[in-house]
């Protein structure tokens, strides 16, 4: 019960226009766990995530979370930024995936997969206790992908919490959240 | 010379205000609010005129002394503004449309309201076309003050603004806290009331636009950018009076800043290639 990270009980939830997507949705997640979120499209996974870290309101039910301090990595917008800085503005620290060459790449002409890479970057360097990935391997290749996933397993084996939505193999301490079985 | 000597506090208030407009413009470009802004900017001009023909109204208006209705027009602007957010962020599918909608509709209620009061026209004028020579040595000095601790506000959040519009320009998430709102609020607040909307969009967006088409850079080298093309748009165009004193000073200080732009955009790229 000390490690208990979050308790979600009897959750109903909405989309905006206030059709029922998940019903009575109940689950736990302790600390060192990770919980993979999955579901077809349009189920409510990035909904979920959002309505448990109060950025979204359309639910009714129990969240209850108690690790206030977590990083969070929302799905990338499609549109290009109008930002005219270089990555290494958003993340300054060398991961395997985000080399110092990397950061010299000004933010408006880098790709989906740099920008991708240099704020997977910036939540790791954060070092927080919890981290929340929506999505967090689109727009990345085959080989950072799986530089990615070995950096969140050592992360999960040193004690860290996991929430995220698609696909990452072979991470430890896993449970999976299927939210077909509560789909309205 | 002998201009500089009698005017530096006006200029230096204009170069403080310039400098702030554009620090604060980086941000709404990249937080694609730009036309936002400029229903701010109206929103401001159609406060000062309300107030104004309130005071006409009321029998105490007056053209001289401490200008009451920019203290006013600052709080209804705000809160115009802060009514608009809401109203857009809950048809956000329909936020760029509302927008011009709304600022056509002000600028209808704006000039019926000068129909109605026709004293009012110089301040309809003014907060279009402003002209930094106009403003007193005391409220140039006010002005110094005020945008200098506004500044050193806003380099002190520098990085917590710079995060959070990492966060909405890559994740288009919504802003957090209003204190940007706030400075941007305040800074066009003064500027359209002293140096009217052409001056204050321009500051506002035409160097953080040229910083785009560049493209590469670091947030302080862009920092720096802004404020010195900002800054030299003001003192060329402040000492243009000397030769085209017909000109109104916003005018040629936002062609200047055009123009600065530009050269400068091109000079930059010209000199990357050849590095």
């Amino acid at each position: 019960m000390q490690n208990e990270v979050l308790k979600v009980a009897r959750l109903d939830l909405y989309d905006p226009l206030t059709k029922k997507l998940l019903g009575d949705l109940s689950f736990k997640l302790d600390a060192g766990e990770a919980l993979h979120i999955i579901g077809e499209n349009g189920t409510g996974k990035t909904a979920l995530i959002r309505s448990i870290f109060a950025d979204y309101k359309f639910y009714k039910g129990l969240i209850d979370l108690r690790q206030k301090d977590f990083s969070y990595l929302p799905q990338l917008s499609p549109r290009r930024p109008k930002l005219p800085i270089d990555l290494g503005e958003i993340c300054s620290q060398e991961f395997s995936f985000y080399p110092k060459t990397m950061m010299k790449r000004p933010l408006g002409g880098a790709s989906g997969g740099e920008r991708k890479r240099a704020m997977l970057a910036k939540v790791f360097s954060e070092d927080k206790a919890l981290i929340v990935l929506d999505e967090p391997l689109n727009h990345l290749d085959t080989n950072a992908q799986a530089q990615v996933a070995q950096w969140l397993g050592q992360y999960l084996e040193s004690g860290g919490t996991l929430i995220y939505t698609g696909h990452i193999g072979g991470l430890p301490h896993t449970k999976t959240l299927d939210l077909e079985k509560w789909k309205c | 010379m002998e201009m500089l000597i009698f005017y530096w506090p006006n200029l230096l208030a204009g170069i403080f205000i310039a400098a702030g407009l554009g620090l604060v413009g980086f941000h709404i470009l990249a937080r694609n609010q730009a036309l936002e802004a400029f229903v701010l900017g109206q929103e401001i001009q159609t406060s000062i005129i309300l107030i104004a023909f309130a005071l006409v109204g009321a029998g105490t208006h007056s053209d001289h002394g401490l200008h009451v209705e920019s203290v006013f027009s600052l709080g209804l602007a705000f809160c115009l503004h802060l009514a608009f957010l809401k109203f857009a962020s809950r048809w956000n599918s329909l936020r760029m449309e509302i927008a011009v909608v709304y600022i056509f509709m002000l600028t209808a209620a704006n000039n019926l309201l000068m129909s109605l009061s026709p004293l009012i026209e110089g301040h309809m004028v003014a907060s279009l076309l402003g002209d930094i020579a106009t403003a007193s040595a005391k409220e140039a000095h006010m002005l110094v003050l005020a945008s200098a601790l506004l500044i050193g506000l806003f380099l002190f959040r520098s990085r917590s603004f710079l995060n959070e519009t990492i966060e909405i320009a890559l994740f288009d998430k919504k802003p957090k806290g209003l204190v940007l709102t706030a400075i941007l609020t305040i800074f066009m607040g003064v500027s359209v009331h002293i140096l009217g909307l052409l001056f204050t969009i321009s500051m506002l967006l035409v160097a953080p636009l040229a910083l785009n088409i560049l493209g590469k850079s670091s947030y302080r080298g862009s920092q720096v950018f802004l404020v010195i093309i900002n800054a030299l748009s003001v003192v060329l165009g402040f000492l243009n009076i000397n030769w085209f004193d017909r000109v109104p000073t916003s005018v040629s200080i936002s062609l200047l800043c055009l123009g600065l732009s530009v050269l400068a955009v091109f000079g930059l790229k010209i000199g990357r290639k050849n590095a």
